[in-house]
């Protein structure tokens, strides 16, 4: 298998704080991959050098070969490479098949903002709010989600834009375990069904060890070690730095 | 019980093959559900009715969002709600510390009916103290400046200097931190300094809003301990909700399950951590 994405010795700092030190990983395609670590490690840090939110102080990022550590945030999502956040990013007021529609990028240009929202997009709205089980739901208002059905919504928008790569960053945080099921049995079924690499920061062992085949765990900013969910839960280091003794 | 019986850490472990809809723990949980009468609540909590909710109508603005619902707490006792997102698990805590519009219903503490008093006057005078959802440190004060924080509403900065002083001498992670910003603590040490922050005003009842929201899994066993610890030692009262419900079941004295802002099922925390319905509907199997 390819790697679709390479992080090269990359570093970021705040000042004197060292977000991230020398990190490196590969993902390769179609795989699911988790990122754990305590609080402050640098997870997000990364997520957001991968994505263009900051610029990285040293080292490359590729993504399908191509460097993205020179490019504007706005220029990667084209590429396939989305990412959702810790907290949920919906618009409240509007329907769910509108938070749907309007996730769609047709076109950078600013122009085509105030063009009438294409009728073919129901469709391909409707088919993914079924797929994450909101189809009954998709005319009512986002904002009047349950906290777990807005993550999904989210989930269905960031597919909207047939991603290649989803970066998520801790899907699972604040949702009763019996909808964590269902939202590992819909990331399981994405990255199968729609060949989508899924990058996935967690704290949840539970869910890591359902859903990822390779874990990275990062501490103080660097990489602490790497290898299966099995490897990981019983790796020394990992056991003294973020899970606690057994 | 055995005595050998594993302990939950961090988020706990297991399979997550059984998938359930809201929709359908909702409709299977209206079915199990059984009409629960106030002498069981009572003798889930000693007889006791330190803190009682009695039939509490409450929502926000016009919206009714817990529907009839009731409780009853003893001193020094633990009392977890789980259930869905959406139930109604933290407007409990809203309501009896103030947040919500109480449509009707009575909240009394040691007697005393607190429905009608403001946040502000339930710290001060009623020995209540609510312990937010996530991330509620002042990033740039001292960890000494966030505990005095906690006694704003004191009269004289002496009295939470005072106390202050004694949680910094009983948490020495605090203590040896009292001077930097809040900002440089990790995660579980931020989470100690909002509930120490709440220790300042003395209260007898302590609502906790998820507390392992976040955290990274060595801190959740940490965060536990110490709320362990202030129920035992300390004689508090707890109250909390918690998505992490095996762990918060196996905590707490007594669990409630809520569902779309009604009580499906009480017990005991142990005792519903063993029960097959809750362990498919609610613990993820």
């Amino acid at each position: 298998m390819t790697n679709i994405l390479e992080v090269n010795n990359v570093s970021k700092f705040f000042g004197g704080v060292r977000a991230n030190e020398d990190i490196s990983l590969t993902i390769k395609q179609g795989s699911i991959v988790s990122l754990i670590g305590p609080n402050g490690s640098g997870k997000t840090t990364l997520f957001n050098s991968i994505v263009g939110t900051h610029p990285i102080d040293n080292g490359s990022i590729k993504f399908e070969g191509k460097e993205l550590s020179k490019m504007l945030v706005h220029e990667i999502p084209p590429l396939g490479l989305l990412r959702t956040f810790q907290q949920t990013k919906i618009y409240g007021q509007m329907s769910c098949m509108m938070n749907m529609k309007i996730s769609k990028k047709v076109s950078n240009a600013y122009t085509r903002m105030f063009d009438k929202l294409p009728k073919e997009l129901d469709d391909e709205a409707e088919q993914y709010l079924s797929f994450v089980g909101l189809y009954e739901k998709r005319n009512l208002r986002a904002g009047e989600l349950s906290f777990g059905q807005q993550k999904l919504l989210e989930l269905a928008m960031a597919l909207m834009n047939e991603p290649k790569m989803l970066m998520l960053d801790e899907p699972t945080a604040g949702i009763n375990p019996t909808l964590i099921n269902g939202i590992i049995d819909r990331l399981i079924k994405i990255n199968d069904k729609y060949k989508i690499t899924l990058f996935v920061i967690e704290h949840n062992m539970r869910v890591v060890m359902n859903l990822a085949q390779h874990v990275f765990c990062m501490a103080h900013g660097k990489m602490l070690a790497d290898g299966t969910p099995e490897e990981i839960k019983n790796d020394k280091r990992v056991i003294d730095a973020y899970l606690g003794a057994s | 019980m055995s005595k050998d019986k594993k302990k939950i850490r961090g988020y706990g472990e297991g399979r997550a093959d059984k998938v359930i809809s809201v929709d359908d723990v909702i409709e299977k949980s209206s079915q199990i559900k059984s009409k629960i009468s106030d002498k069981e609540l009572l003798s889930l909590s000693n007889q006791s009715k330190f803190l009682e909710i009695k039939n509490l109508v409450a929502g926000y603005g016009k919206m009714e969002i817990l529907h009839n619902f009731s409780l009853t707490c003893d001193k020094a006792q633990s009392l977890c709600l789980i259930g869905p997102n959406g139930a109604g698990k933290s407007t409990v805590l809203h309501s009896i510390y103030g947040f919500t519009n109480i449509f009707s219903g009575d909240v009394t503490i040691d007697n005393k009916n607190v429905t009608k008093l403001s946040p502000a006057e339930k710290l001060k005078n009623s020995g209540v103290a609510y312990i937010l959802q996530d991330n509620s440190v002042f990033p740039d004060m001292t960890v000494e400046e966030n505990l005095l924080m906690g006694g704003f509403i004191k009269d004289k900065v002496e009295e939470s200097r005072d106390a202050a002083n004694e949680v910094l001498k009983k948490y020495t992670r605090l203590g040896e931190r009292r001077n930097q910003k809040a900002k440089v603590l990790s995660g579980g040490e931020r989470r100690l300094l909002e509930i120490s922050r709440a220790l300042i005003m003395n209260p007898d009842i302590l609502l906790v809003d998820e507390p392992s929201i976040g955290l990274e899994p060595k801190y959740i066993d940490m965060v536990f301990e110490i709320l362990g610890d202030l129920q035992k030692n300390e004689k508090k009262t707890i109250l909390l909700v918690e998505q992490n419900a095996k762990k918060g079941l196996e905590f707490a004295d007594i669990g409630y399950v809520l569902v779309s802002g009604e009580t499906a099922i009480v017990g005991k925390g142990d005792e519903l951590l063993q029960n097959e319905e809750v362990g498919r509907l609610f613990l993820g199997g």
